[in-house]
């Protein structure tokens, strides 16, 4: 065996563990926190509490089911019709040729440069108008086709999905949706993945608009609620828990997606 | 029949793109203008949220925003911020995905997901934790700082680890918490960003790197001249977006100071922003957005216009040319000269 060949690739796993381990130091913080005593230094350095009073502290959030629920929901939706329009959007940039193509990227950088809170104020108006104010809807509508996860399945299918596959289709008189339904979309599944899990965690973690749109407490998501000074720590460790099950259950594509990428 | 065929052809472009047109003038573009109209109209505190109440003054919310008490420490805390995030989080990312494109197995790829990890917390979450488990491993040195241990161990136990610790709280928390804004900034978009390396990086020929190695180039050199020039428009973009990102950023900062005692960030732009907001200031927060976003324009036009006559990448390249090429001997006779000249 090569000493000069061990010897780095030992050092690089070394590395890459403790990195690891560096990052996933929060999560094991969240769920370690979450079985202590509410304030934050007795939390800390108090005593465990263990299972049962994590869970009674749990209970005692109102109305914590409903909360998690619209959270899960507005997430789920959002990550679905982002994945759908997002690819649509994408297919349709790189197969055309058409007279505004370039007018359409210009307008997706331009989406990517305006800043969320600038929106704020004129979506509550139009809202209002619109009669939308306190609808689940309004929550998760703005955020279905963002420009960063078009630009991610695009460059996606430029570098992994061949002409002469679509052509093929064509010759054989496939329609263009059927094209798209069928060859396209399962090229497509690793980078859909990847845009789901980030949705999905944008969506999760999005505070602003639910809390300048929903007063009532029953339908506001568990981000709004979490913000108050009187939850237990555990609070965060359930609102955690739905994203890292999302980033476990697609790990195996987020890999595939770099793999077979470029 | 062909007609029939011709117009689908002509029409199933705009049957894919549609969604996004439809979503990007009615929730952006639309809101977008709302937003300038009411920047340019004074709207009276306490009055109904309708376009009626407003009177037009194309000035008045525009001097409220800009002669701010808090904007010039926002300007100051948002550019500090943003500017060393970018930084660290663009050195790291590049780093770690050439680490993952050393060699893929399964290995990189579950640093690929743990790096992934943070990117899917709320920022929020990110700063309590991390506060947390400082504040526990610091509690855990502080008990067995006078425990017996062995003669290696002991002397890290007794001296370093108390006072690297001590300083470490001391800098980040108490003199410069902007410091812990950054930390978690860049623990949190760092993942993103080496996934984008990643893909990018692999896009650079091989055969051209290949090439240099044959004429005798080393792995940096390469690095440097090959793979950085050919990433340079994606490595700009990001740049750019990046910075968007962590100028937006306003959860760390406002977790801060309503939740940790003594640990006062100040505001950064975007938190002034949410705070004109939560006081029912829209108007002058309509006119701050519109400043906002037109710094950030500007900057990205001047990055690119800055970028393209290649000024970065030629100066850079001179940079490292004239390093290379410095005589070793003369630079020690210099320091030597100096360090002479200042002991005389």
């Amino acid at each position: 065996m090569n000493i000069k060949l061990v010897i780095p690739r030992l050092i690089s796993t070394a590395l890459i563990l403790t990195i690891a381990y560096f990052m996933i130091l929060p999560m094991y913080d969240i769920i370690k926190a979450s079985f202590k005593m509410q304030n934050y230094l007795e939390s800390v350095n108090g005593n465990n509490y263990g299972l049962q009073y994590a869970f009674l502290q749990l209970m005692s959030i109102q109305p914590f089911f409903e909360n998690i629920w619209m959270s899960f929901r507005i997430s789920i939706f959002c990550a679905l019709t982002s994945a759908f329009f997002c690819t649509t959007v994408a297919y349709g940039l790189v197969m055309y040729q058409f007279k505004f193509k370039s007018m359409v990227l210009v307008l997706l950088i331009l989406m990517l440069l305006m800043p969320e809170g600038l929106k704020i104020i004129p979506f509550y108006l139009v809202l209002d108008q619109m009669g939308l104010i306190g609808k689940e809807s309004t929550l998760w509508v703005p955020f279905t086709i963002p420009a960063l996860s078009v630009f991610i399945i695009r460059q996606y299918i430029i570098t992994t999905i061949r002409m002469d596959t679509v052509e093929a289709g064509r010759i054989e008189g496939a329609s263009e949706w059927l094209i798209f339904r069928k060859i396209v979309v399962p090229l497509l599944m690793p980078a859909l993945i990847v845009v789901l899990v980030i949705q999905f965690a944008f969506m999760w973690n999005q505070f602003d608009l639910a809390f300048f749109t929903l007063d009532d407490t029953a339908v506001q998501p568990i981000t709004v609620i979490g913000r108050r000074d009187e939850l237990p720590p555990i609070i965060y460790a359930v609102s955690s828990f739905f994203p890292l099950l999302i980033l476990l259950l697609g790990s195996k594509y987020i890999i595939r997606f770099v793999d077979s990428a470029f | 029949m062909n007609i029939n065929k011709t117009l689908k052809h002509r029409y199933e472009p705009s049957l894919f793109i549609s969604p996004f047109l439809v979503i990007f003038f009615a929730l952006n573009f639309y809101p977008l203008l709302v937003s300038l109209f009411i920047s340019l109209n004074e709207w009276k505190m306490g009055s109904e949220l309708a376009f009626e109440n407003m009177t037009f003054d194309p000035v008045f919310n525009y001097n409220i925003a800009i002669t701010h008490p808090l904007i010039k420490e926002a300007l100051i805390n948002t550019t500090l911020v943003a500017l060393s995030s970018v930084v660290i989080v663009h050195t790291l990312a590049l780093v770690f995905s050439k680490l993952i494109l050393s060699s893929f197995n399964w290995l990189q790829g579950l640093l690929l997901v743990m790096l992934f990890a943070p990117f899917i917390l709320s920022e929020t979450s990110l700063a309590d934790s991390y506060i947390n488990g400082f504040w526990s491993f610091r509690g855990w040195v502080e008990a067995n700082k006078n425990a017996e241990h062995t003669f290696l161990f002991g002397k890290l136990m007794h001296d370093y680890l108390p006072t690297i610790t001590a300083w470490f709280w001391s800098v980040m928390y108490n003199r410069h918490p902007a410091m812990y804004v950054v930390f978690v900034l860049s623990v949190k978009y760092i993942g993103f960003f080496t996934l984008v390396y990643t893909m990018v990086l692999r896009t650079v020929s091989q055969d051209i790197k290949d090439a240099a190695f044959l004429e005798g180039a080393g792995n940096l050199r390469v690095f440097f001249q090959i793979e950085i020039p050919s990433i340079r428009a994606m490595l700009l973009a990001m740049l750019v977006l990046s910075f968007i990102f962590f100028v937006q950023s306003s959860d760390v900062s406002v977790y801060l100071k309503n939740h940790r005692n003594g640990l006062d960030i100040g505001v950064t732009y975007f938190s002034l922003m949410m705070k004109m907001l939560n006081e029912q200031e829209f108007g002058p927060a309509a006119s701050l957005s519109w400043v906002f976003i037109s710094t950030l324009v500007s900057l990205a036009i001047l990055i690119i216009v800055f970028i393209r006559r290649k000024l970065i990448v030629s100066k850079l390249m001179a940079l490292i040319v004239i390093i290379k090429h410095l005589n070793r001997q003369k630079i020690k006779s210099y320091l030597n000269n100096v360090l002479g000249g200042s002991k005389l």
